[in-house]
């Protein structure tokens, strides 16, 4: 896979293979996970229960407006996702749009917290090179996903940095 | 975000009482600055952690990462300190971009 940056902000990604398209196409559900765990990751108390009013006022004034925010989010990369098809030389190919680069790294980002907060995953698992201490193929292969969006992630990271 | 009656007489959700208010420590709460703590977690990236902290505080990116080590390295980083109704706003922000972070009254 090649991804490039144009310099008005947008990216392209091409020869997308298969495992890295499954990939993208799973992230947007799993940033979505209604998960307990994740959820609990995601919507956090501001104050951490020290200030039981504040925390409620938060989670009926701000809490709303972030998912909806999340939720949009989410819906672009989707709608980007869609477009990802098999040009005449079937090569699998993708364009982001400048404005869709944030809602791409939330997505991205937030799909590893899910899958860090589902399978409760530590500083040592992150270290292990796919070599789970467990030995739970589900857990190797979430690990495998978190690094796979950090990678995508970290691009769009040093892009933004860049401009 | 709070929710001040002053704020809710404003919106026209709310009326004004005309009473004597006794003795209470509010100045004194009100005047006590907040703390913004940014805590680790083991999935951010931590060129991520940085550059959320250079665009929610306009921090310079030697900054930026100052905190971003402390957050690593510490567990958690003091990145502001200041009234109540920006750090509500700047903790937002930090939970729209997804960082663990929490804010408490300076003692």
């Amino acid at each position: 896979m090649n991804i490039m940056f144009a310099v008005d902000g947008s990216v392209r990604m091409e020869d997308i293979d298969e495992f890295a398209a499954m990939l993208l196409r799973e992230m947007p559900g799993i940033a979505s996970s209604s998960d307990e765990r994740a959820e609990a990751r995601i919507y956090q108390s501001p104050t951490d229960g020290r200030d039981e009013q504040a925390d409620s006022e938060w989670k009926d004034a701000v809490e709303p407006e972030l998912r909806e925010l999340f939720s949009s989010a989410i819906d672009m990369v989707v709608d980007d996702l869609a477009t990802m098809k098999p040009d005449e030389h079937g090569e699998l190919n993708l364009s982001i749009s400048a404005s869709h680069v944030d809602p791409w790294m939330h997505t991205l980002n937030r799909a590893r917290l899910v899958l860090g907060a589902e399978w409760d995953i530590s500083e040592t698992d992150m270290r292990s090179s796919y070599g789970s201490p467990t030995g739970d193929p589900d857990r190797t292969l979430a690990v495998l996903k978190i690094d796979f969006y950090g990678m995508l992630l970290e691009f769009f990271v040093r892009m933004k940095w860049k401009n | 975000m709070r929710l001040f009656p002053e704020n809710l007489i404003r919106l026209g959700l709310a009326t004004p009482d005309i009473g004597i208010l006794e003795d209470t420590d509010t100045e004194e709460s009100l005047d006590t600055p907040w703390n913004i703590i940014v805590h680790n977690d083991p999935i951010n990236l931590m060129s991520y952690v940085t550059l959320v902290f250079m665009r929610v505080f306009g921090m310079s990116r030697k900054k930026a990462e100052v905190h971003m080590k402390e957050v690593h390295s510490r567990g958690k980083s003091l990145v502001w300190t200041g009234a109540r109704e920006q750090a509500e706003l700047y903790v937002q922000q930090l939970h729209q971009a997804l960082l663990l972070a929490t804010m408490e009254q300076s003692r």
